[in-house]
C-alpha cells in the first residue's frame, strides 16, 4: 500500500531513555510512542522493567537493585539483552521504524552496548536523558506511578515510597550522565527539570527533529481538554454528510446547554477552538467568550460525495462506498480526503493542544475521532469507528501514564450519525447489504 | 442570544455580522504580547544571517516581524568607517556613539511594536555584555514586551573566516579595502569584543531568561524556558535550518490537457508538449550533475507523470497539491465569469485572501505548505515539481515577497527556477527548457475596485515582505554630537549600508528576480 505522506525514515531508529528512576522516562516513552504511531511512524516501546518482572516473578525490596547483588545484576543484564533482541525483531520482522528502549541506561557501559549493537545493525540511535533533582517532583512521580506498580501491589503508599527512594540510591553511585565532551558525537536531547531547559546535540534527521520538537512542547501541568462536536446541524437531520449548514433547533439548544455545562465546570483560562464551518462557530458563539477558528479542524472533505446521503452514495458510487468500508482509514473520497489525510492535517492542532492548558475543541465527527485516537492511543483500524455522538462532551484529563475520559451527554436529543462497518464490504454486494448500518434520518 | 453570523465574501470565513468588514484572521491567534528577539554573539557568528532568515520566515507565516540592525544605525551616525580602532573598548567617544545607536534602535523597536502593528522585533547587535542585555530586559519590562535571546557561539576558525569572506569583506565598511586588509581589520574588530564578552549563563545568572544558544552552527542547542507558541516555533525553525551549500529547483508539472483547454484545477494528465517538457527536465537534471537530489511532487497526476520521466525515486506530498478551486474546479475562467460573476470579481479584488467557494485561498495555501518549507530547510538538493499557486507560495518565502505580490508572481510552465542561498539572500536563475506551452498567468487587472479599507488583524497569515530598515534619513538630531569624520575623504565612504541589498552587490551574480517575476 502506498503511503499518502512522505516517508522520512530510512534506517530504523532506537530511542534510548536515560535517567534515574522516577524521572519521567516511562511517561515520556509512552507519550512519544503514542504520538509517533498516531502520525504514522510504527513505533514500539520496550520497557526493561517489564522483562525483569517476567524473569523475577516476585519483587521483594530495593536490595535487588544493589550494585553488589551479582545474581540480580546477571538477571538485569539478561533482561536488557532480551529487550534489545526484541527490538531487532521488531525492526526486521514487524516493519517497525522506531523502538523506544525504556530503561535507566545510566552507565556508559550499558549505553556503549546499545551503540555498538546499533552500529552493527545499521540502526540510528537517539538518546533522551531526563535530569531532575527537585525532590518534590520526584516524590510526586513516585506517588503517581510507582505506588500503583506491580512491584508494590501488596504494600501501602508509605512503604512503597520508602523502598523506592532506596532503589534510586542504588543507581545514584554509578550514574554517569551523558557527557557533553566525551559524548559529543552522539545524538541526544537532555531534558532538565521537566522541560525548563533542553540541551540538543546533533539532530541527524527529520524524525529526530520532530521528536525534539514534540518533547519541547509537552508539559505536565494538570489541565483538561474538552472535545465536542457542533450541535446537530440541518444536514445532520437529513442524513447528509459534509456541507456547511447551520444548526438545527435542537443543535441550538445544545449550544446553550454546552454554555451552561462549561460554566458549571468552572474552568480557569479556557481556550475555545472551532473549525471554519458555520455549525461549529454557531455552537461556540453561545459561550460568549473569544474563540479561535482553525481551518485544520474542518470536517473531512467528502469530495464528490459532499452533501449526499449514504443512500445517494450507494446509488451513485457503489464501488467507492464498498472500498470505503474495506479500509475506512486509508480510503480517500474522490476529490476529497481520507482519515489518514486528516491526521496529517490535524498534527499542528495536536502540537498546540500539547502546549496549551484548558481547551474546548468544538469540531466534527471524523476530526473528533482522530483527536480522540491520539489521546486514547487507538490504532488506525479502530479510529474511524470510534463513537463520537452529537450533543456529548468528552472531558479528557491526563493521569499517570494515560488519559481519563469522562463522557457527558447534555440531554438534548439528536440524530445518530454513527455508521458501523457492514458485514459485507465486497464491491459486488447489493444495496441492502451496503445500507445495512446506515443510521436513521429524515 | 447568539450573534448573527455572515460569511465574509472574500475569505468565506464566518464572522459575527457587524464584524464582517474586518479581515478575519486566517489562523488562530497565538502571539499575545509583542516579542523582542535579542541576538547575542561576537561578530561573524551569523547573527544577521539568522535575524534575516528568521524574519523572512515569520513574515511569511503572517507574523509581522522586522529587523533592527544596530550596525546600520552606527553607519548612519559615523559616516566613514576607518578601522577597528572604533571598536576598542577604551575609545570613549565611540562607546558613547554606539550606546546612542542602540538606544535609537530600541526607540524604533518600541514604535514598531506599539504603533506600527509589529508583532516581533529582532534586535540585531552583539549584545555581548550583561549590562547591555539588562538594559534591554528593562526596556522589555517597561513596555510589556516579551524578550527572547538567540545567542550564537562558534569558535571554529574556518567557519568564522568563511563568514567574514561571505558578508563582511564586501560590506560598505570595507568598500575601499582589499580582501586581505578587510579580513585583518575584521579579526581585530572581533578581538575588541572578546575581552568584555559575557555569554549567557544558563546555570546561574541567566537561568530565568528565555533563550536559545546555537552552538557551532547548529550542531548543538541549549534551550532555556520557552514561554509560548512563537518562541517554540522559532526554536524549531532555528534547529532545522542549516548553512550547507545546496540548490532548490522549483518548477511546475508539464503542460496538462486541462491547461490546453484553459481549465482550472482538476487532475488531468500531461499533454504531448507536457511530456516533451518532462523529458527535457530529465536531461536538465542530469546536466546539473547533483549528488543526492531529492524529488518531490504533489499527489496530482500531472505532477507525478512529470516526475516519472526522471527515472528517479520521488516523494509525493498532498500538501503540494494545487489550490483547491472548490466549486470552480475544472472550469475555464470564462465559465467562472459566467456562472459566478460576483466571485470572479471578488477574486480580482483581493486575490491573496480570496477563497474559492468550498475551496481554498492563497492564505490557506501558506498554512498548508508550511511543513514543506520546514522540510526544505532541512534538506539539501531538492527538485519540487508542483503547481502555479503553490509555486508562487514557495517562491514568496524564498524571495521575501508579500501577500500582495504573491498571487501575481510569474511562474510559467516549462520553466525551472534554480534557487541558491547566497550571503543573506537567495540567488534566482530562471531557466526555460525551450518547450512551448500555454500561458496560464493572469496579471493583476487594471481597474480593480479595491474593497473598503480592511483592517488586518495581527497574525492573520498575511505574508509581508521583511520591512526595509528604518535608516532612510540621517538621525543626527538623536545624538549629542555631529557625525564623526574619522578619515580624510580618500578613504571615506558616504554610502548607506543596507544589507538587504547585499546579494545584488556581489559581483558576477545573476539576479533575474525583480524583472522576470513580477
Amino acid at each position: 500500500a502506498c503511503s499518502s505522506v512522505p516517508q522520512f525514515c530510512n534506517s530504523p531508529t532506537v530511542i534510548v531513555m536515560v535517567g534515574l528512576p522516577a524521572r519521567g522516562k516511562t511517561y515520556i516513552s509512552k507519550k512519544l510512542t503514542r504520538y509517533l504511531n498516531w502520525i504514522g511512524v510504527p513505533t514500539k516501546m520496550f520497557n526493561v522493567g517489564q522483562y525483569r518482572r517476567e524473569a523475577v516473578k516476585i519483587y521483594k525490596n530495593f536490595e535487588f537493585f544493589k550494585p553488589d547483588n551479582e545474581e540480580a545484576m546477571r538477571i538485569r543484564k539478561a533482561c536488557a539483552a532480551a529487550a534489545l533482541k526484541d527490538v531487532s525483531a521488531y525492526f526486521t520482522k514487524e516493519q517497525g521504524q522506531v523502538a523506544v528502549f525504556d530503561a535507566t541506561n545510566t552507565t556508559r557501559e550499558r549505553r556503549a552496548v546499545i551503540i555498538s549493537l546499533a552500529k552493527e545493525k545499521g540502526y540510528k540511535v537517539f538518546f533522551v536523558e531526563s535530569i531532575c533533582d527537585d525532590p518534590e517532583i520526584i516524590a510526586e512521580n513516585i506517588k503517581q506511578v510507582k505506588s500503583g506498580s506491580p512491584d508494590y501491589v501488596d504494600r501501602d503508599i508509605d512503604e512503597a515510597m520508602e523502598d523506592f527512594v532506596q532503589r534510586i540510591e542504588c543507581y545514584k553511585a554509578s550514574y554517569m550522565p551523558i557527557d557533553d565532551e566525551k559524548d559529543r558525537k552522539l545524538s541526544y536531547i537532555k531534558i532538565f527539570d521537566v522541560g525548563s531547559r533542553y540541551l540538543v546535540n546533533r539532530v541527524q534527521d527529520h524524525i529526530q527533529s520532530r521528536i525534539v520538537y514534540y518533547l519541547m512542547n509537552i508539559h505536565v501541568t494538570p489541565r483538561s481538554i474538552y472535545l465536542s462536536r457542533h450541535g446537530e446541524s440541518e444536514l445532520n437531520l437529513l442524513g447528509r454528510i459534509g456541507g456547511d449548514s447551520g444548526l438545527s433547533p435542537r443543535g441550538l439548544k445544545y449550544a446553550n446547554a454546552l454554555a451552561d455545562f462549561i460554566r458549571s465546570q468552572k474552568i480557569t483560562d479556557l481556550k475555545v477552538w472551532t473549525s471554519h464551518m458555520k455549525r461549529t462557530i454557531q455552537t461556540a458563539e453561545t459561550l460568549g467568550v473569544q474563540y479561535e477558528q482553525w481551518k485544520a479542524l474542518n470536517e473531512i472533505d467528502a469530495g464528490v460525495c459532499e452533501e449526499l446521503t449514504y443512500e445517494e452514495i450507494q446509488e451513485n458510487f457503489p464501488e467507492e462506498f464498498a472500498l470505503r468500508d474495506q479500509d475506512k482509514y486509508r480510503y480517500r473520497y474522490p476529490k476529497g480526503e481520507s482519515y489518514e489525510d486528516l491526521v496529517h492535517r490535524l498534527e499542528p492542532v495536536i502540537m498546540e493542544l500539547e502546549r496549551q492548558e484548558n481547551v474546548l475543541v468544538v469540531c466534527h465527527q471524523a476530526v473528533m475521532r482522530c483527536l480522540l485516537a491520539y489521546f486514547l492511543d487507538k490504532p488506525a483500524d479502530e479510529l474511524p469507528y470510534l463513537r463520537c455522538p452529537l450533543h456529548t462532551v468528552l472531558k479528557l484529563t491526563p493521569i499517570a501514564y494515560g488519559c481519563k475520559v469522562e463522557s457527558y451527554f447534555l440531554n438534548i436529543e439528536a440524530v445518530n450519525t454513527h455508521r458501523e462497518r457492514p458485514t459485507n464490504v465486497n464491491i459486488n454486494r447489493d444495496t441492502e447489504e451496503a445500507l445495512q448500518t446506515v443510521p436513521d434520518h429524515v | 442570544m447568539p450573534r448573527e453570523l455572515t460569511q465574509n465574501r472574500i475569505q468565506k470565513i464566518w464572522v459575527p455580522t457587524k464584524d464582517d468588514r474586518r479581515r478575519a484572521a486566517g489562523a488562530p491567534n497565538f502571539a499575545n504580547p509583542p516579542t523582542v528577539i535579542v541576538m547575542v554573539g561576537l561578530p561573524a557568528r551569523g547573527k544577521t544571517y539568522m535575524s534575516k532568515k528568521l524574519t523572512r520566515y515569520l513574515n511569511w507565516i503572517g507574523m509581522p516581524t522586522k529587523v533592527f540592525n544596530v550596525g546600520e544605525y552606527r553607519r548612519e551616525a559615523v559616516k566613514n568607517y576607518s578601522s577597528y580602532d572604533f571598536f576598542k573598548p577604551d575609545n570613549e567617544y565611540a562607546v558613547k556613539i554606539r550606546q546612542q545607536c542602540a538606544l535609537a534602535a530600541l526607540r524604533d523597536v518600541k514604535s514598531y511594536l506599539k504603533d506600527e502593528g509589529g508583532q516581533v522585533a529582532v534586535f540585531d547587535a552583539t549584545n555581548t555584555t550583561r549590562e547591555r542585555r539588562d538594559m534591554i530586559l528593562k526596556f522589555g519590562s517597561e513596555n510589556s514586551f516579551k524578550v527572547f535571546f538567540i545567542e550564537s557561539v562558534c569558535d571554529d576558525p574556518n567557519v568564522i573566516a568563511s563568514n567574514i569572506m561571505e558578508v563582511k569583506v564586501s560590506c560598505p565598511d570595507y568598500r575601499d579595502c582589499n580582501k586581505t586588509e578587510a579580513m585583518l581589520d575584521f579579526h581585530r574588530r572581533i578581538e575588541c569584543y572578546k575581552t568584555s564578552y559575557q555569554p549567557l549563563d544558563p546555570d546561574q545568572h541567566d537561568r530565568d531568561l528565555s533563550f536559545i544558544k546555537v552552538i557551532d552552527v547548529g550542531r548543538r542547542f541549549l534551550v532555556n524556558r520557552i514561554q509560548d507558541h512563537i518562541q517554540s516555533k522559532i526554536v524549531y525553525y532555528l534547529m532545522n535550518i542549516h548553512v550547507q551549500p545546496r540548490t532548490i529547483y522549483l518548477c511546475r508539472h508539464g503542460e496538462s490537457t486541462d491547461n490546453l483547454e484553459g481549465r482550472l484545477g482538476g487532475d488531468s494528465g500531461l499533454s504531448p508538449r507536457g511530456k516533451q517538457f518532462s523529458a527535457a527536465l530529465a536531461r536538465f537534471v542530469e546536466e546539473q550533475q547533483l549528488k543526492n537530489l531529492k524529488v518531490w511532487t504533489s499527489q496530482l497526476c500531472r505532477s507525478i507523470q512529470t516526475a516519472e520521466h526522471l527515472g528517479v525515486p520521488y516523494e509525493q506530498w498532498k500538501a503540494l497539491n494545487e489550490i483547491d478551486a472548490g466549486l470552480c474546479e475544472e472550469m475555464t475562467y470564462d465559465e467562472v465569469k459566467e456562472k459566478f460573476p460576483e466571485e470572479f470579481a471578488l477574486r480580482d479584488e483581493d486575490k491573496y485572501y480570496y477563497r474559492y467557494p468550498a475551496g481554498e485561498s492563497y492564505q490557506d495555501l501558506v498554512q498548508r505548505v508550511e511543513p514543506v518549507i520546514m522540510e526544505l530547510e532541512r534538506q539539501e538538493n531538492v527538485l519540487v515539481i508542483c503547481h502555479q499557486a503553490v509555486m508562487r507560495c514557495l517562491l514568496a518565502y524564498f524571495l521575501d515577497k508579500s501577500a500582495d505580490e504573491m498571487p501575481y508572481l510569474k511562474c510559467p510552465l516549462h520553466t525551472v527556477l534554480k534557487l541558491t542561498p547566497v550571503a543573506y539572500g537567495c540567488k534566482v536563475e530562471s531557466i526555460s527548457l525551450n518547450v512551448e506551452a500555454v500561458n496560464t498567468h493572469r496579471d493583476r487587472p487594471e481597474e480593480v475596485k479595491r474593497g473598503p479599507g480592511t483592517l488586518i488583524r495581527r497574525n492573520s497569515v498575511t505574508p509581508l515582505t521583511s520591512p526595509e530598515s528604518n535608516i532612510k534619513k540621517p538621525r543626527i538630531d538623536d545624538l549629542d554630537e555631529a557625525p564623526i569624520q574619522e578619515l580624510p575623504p580618500s578613504v571615506a565612504s558616504l554610502a548607506l549600508c543596507s544589507p538587504s541589498h547585499l546579494p545584488l552587490a556581489l559581483a558576477g551574480q545573476h539576479w533575474l528576480g525583480k524583472v522576470c517575476l513580477t
